[in-house]
């Protein structure tokens, strides 16, 4: 039968071609969308996972219950009623006896790095502007082990912050929102006290605006004073030696404490969400096309099946069975697909590489597009099954035409 | 041989019966016409004895063996390999070459390669052996009903069935079909039963079966 359906197929070039169009077309979209959302998003997590600690032992802000005050202030009382119940924040967060932690990650063995920070809201002023943001007190050795930072320094050098001094580095967003250069001096007001200088010695840039725009780093210790809180801390980050790991360690970890640990996912899991939706739309687009891109199998297989009676009618008669005549008009619909979905998958390449080429605005690198084989096995898995099951339905209606109403119709 | 049991064949609901009780026999290298006014049943008869059509009640013998008693798959190997259909339109795939179209029942079971010899001398004696790679629009109707017997020949088959083989043919043409036809299978082991509605063609026949109103005429 794979002789007859080739001249069939070949009898009608352009049907044919259209078909074998139809596909590539929704097996190039498939493979080109596929390749800018998934390399995008794996470039974003990737900057999420490596610009932030793979786990974050965070402390936990303790709210103020009736039960606190009652036990401290009424202790011989049975019954204390309260006209408004006391509410507000106990204390600034803080981790609690930091250095059980430190030992209990310096003997864990998945741990590679970890590094303490004091993180604030603080008032970042130059000249007349001041603006929001978050400083992290930070031990730089530690830190550079523990996320990226270092590496995304564009001016200034992030070990400068080692010798401690109230020397800062900022991302380059907050740099051009301040109209700050090197070596100026920023002020830092965290409320209380009267605003304190750090002196500008880097400037980085991860392409994240979220953090370009609003955080800087500073020296543990001069944080710590600047927010008059000694030696306190309020996070650990922890980069471990491996990133798959991260779940299943926090989970462990929150176990037995009241603090709060979280992995990366969880931090970003606004973000995260976003990808999702995004996996979405993309695969809806997808199915859409598909769709179409069926239809057309569907519609072309139909016709000839109508248009090729006789010729069922008369193969019948010389002793082909149906399954024979389903097989003619499944390897035509099969042959369309998968050649279409193999040209596609060329075309998809192609067209990766072009775009892996182009640059985005604001972005220093080319566009990341994803060049992986599961993609592609995707993409012509997807055409396969598409003329599948648009083949299928024609195909066996031609299988199950009686011979005996087409010869005896005559036309 | 063949016989045929008291077939009896109706149409639609309620049924309406076409074919009345016929039996006949008949004997192995026959040429038999079968004759009769137009509605009087000719084609039914010839499809419910040929396996494409089945008798509302009756039965069909084919050297003892009874149709209804075979599975499909022998009925599809009795079909490609014991007999040939020649119809009133040619019925030629129109992709294919007349000798490829000859081939076309060998290629079921890959005979096509071992069988190309026979189909070229097949044409040639039919006088188309410079036409053998056209297409069947590039051939005259009676070049394409010349190609569609020998098609049917093509398997060497025990029984040919042919629905007025020559009714879309001008009676010349018409003439050297059923030669062919007759010389063909003349020196063969082949049984022949054509409908036709000409009084010369249904001469040529050794066995004639005439039908009126659904019922056999002596
Ligand atoms: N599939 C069918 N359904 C209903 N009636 C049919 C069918 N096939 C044939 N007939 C009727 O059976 C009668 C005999 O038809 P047919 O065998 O084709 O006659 P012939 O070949 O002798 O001209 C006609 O009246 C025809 O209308
Ligand atoms: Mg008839």
């Amino acid at each position: 039968m794979i002789f007859l359906a080739f001249r069939h197929i070949f009898a009608r070039p352009k049907q044919s071609l259209l078909t074998l169009l139809g596909v590539s077309l929704g097996t190039t979209a498939f493979i080109t969308f596929a390749a800018i959302m998934t390399g995008f998003q794996t470039f974003i997590i990737d900057q999420l996972v490596n610009n932030d600690a793979y786990v974050k032992i965070s402390a936990k802000e303790k709210m103020v219950s009736e039960k606190d005050l009652n036990e401290s202030l009424f202790k011989e009382k049975n019954h204390v009623f309260w006209l408004t119940s006391p509410s507000g924040r106990q204390e600034s967060a803080k981790i609690n006896y930091p250095l059980g932690w430190f030992h209990k990650l310096d003997k864990d063995t998945r741990v590679l790095a970890y590094s303490p920070l004091i993180g604030a809201m603080v008032l970042y002023i130059k000249g007349g502007i001041s603006l929001s943001g978050k400083l992290q007190g930070v031990d730089p050795v530690n830190q550079a082990k523990v996320t990226n930072i270092a590496s995304y320094m564009v001016q200034g050098d992030y070990q400068s912050l080692a010798g401690g001094g109230n020397r800062i580095i900022i991302g380059i967003g907050l740099a051009t929102k301040l109209g700050a250069k090197l070596k100026d001096t920023i002020l830092i007001s965290v409320g209380k006290s009267d605003p304190i200088p750090f002196k500008l010695s880097g400037i980085y840039k991860t392409g994240i605006v979220n953090l370009d725009d609003t955080v800087g780093y500073a020296h543990l210790r001069d944080v710590q004073s600047a927010l008059s809180r000694p030696s306190e801390i309020t996070d650990i980050a922890i980069r471990l030696t491996a990133v798959e790991d991260s779940q299943a360690f926090a989970a462990e970890y929150s176990e037995f404490t009241d603090e709060k640990v979280q992995s990366w996912d969880q931090s970003n899991a606004s973000i995260l969400s976003v990808f999702s939706l995004q996996d979405f739309i993309r695969t809806f687009i997808t199915v859409a096309i598909m769709i179409v891109a069926s239809f057309g199998i569907y519609n072309i297989l139909n016709i000839l099946v109508n248009q090729k009676r006789k010729d069922i009618g008369i193969l019948r008669s010389f002793g082909y069975d149906p399954s024979e005549i389903q097989n003619l008009f499944m390897i035509q619909g099969l042959f369309l697909g998968i050649s279409g979905g193999l040209i596609g998958l060329v075309l998809g390449f192609v067209m990766s590489l072009y775009l892996s080429t182009l640059k985005i605005s604001g972005m220093t690198d080319n566009m990341r597009i994803n060049f992986s084989p599961k993609l592609y096995l995707m993409g012509i898995g997807m055409a396969i099954a598409a003329s599948v099951i648009s083949s299928y339905l024609p195909a066996r209606s031609a299988g199950k035409l009686n011979p005996i109403d087409i010869v005896r119709s005559g036309e | 041989m063949i016989k045929v049991d008291n077939v009896k064949k109706s149409f639609g609901e309620p049924p309406i019966e076409i074919l009345h009780g016929i039996t006949f026999e008949i004997p192995d290298k026959s040429f038999v016409s079968i004759t009769g006014k137009s509605g009087s049943g000719k084609s039914t008869l010839l499809y419910s004895m040929s396996t494409l059509d089945h008798p509302t009640s009756g039965s069909v013998y084919f050297d003892g063996v009874e149709i209804s008693s075979m599975n499909e798959k022998e009925v599809h190997e009795f079909r490609n390999l014991k007999m040939g259909f020649i119809f009133q339109f040619h019925y030629l795939l129109p992709e294919l070459s007349a000798l490829e179209n000859v081939l076309m029942p060998a290629r079921r079971t890959g005979q096509h390669i071992a069988r190309r010899k026979r189909a070229v001398d097949l044409l040639t004696e039919f006088g188309i052996e410079e036409k053998l790679d056209r297409l069947p629009r590039q051939l005259s109707g009676g070049e394409q009903q010349r190609v569609a017997i020998a098609r049917s020949l093509i398997q060497e088959p025990k029984y040919i069935f042919a629905d007025e083989p020559t009714g879309n043919l001008d009676s010349a043409n018409g003439e050297i079909v059923m030669n062919w036809l007759k010389k063909a299978t003349r020196d063969s082991n082949t049984t022949v039963i054509y409908v036709t509605h000409d009084p010369d063609f249904a001469a040529l026949a050794d066995q004639k079966i005439l039908l009126k109103d659904g019922r056999l005429e002596i």
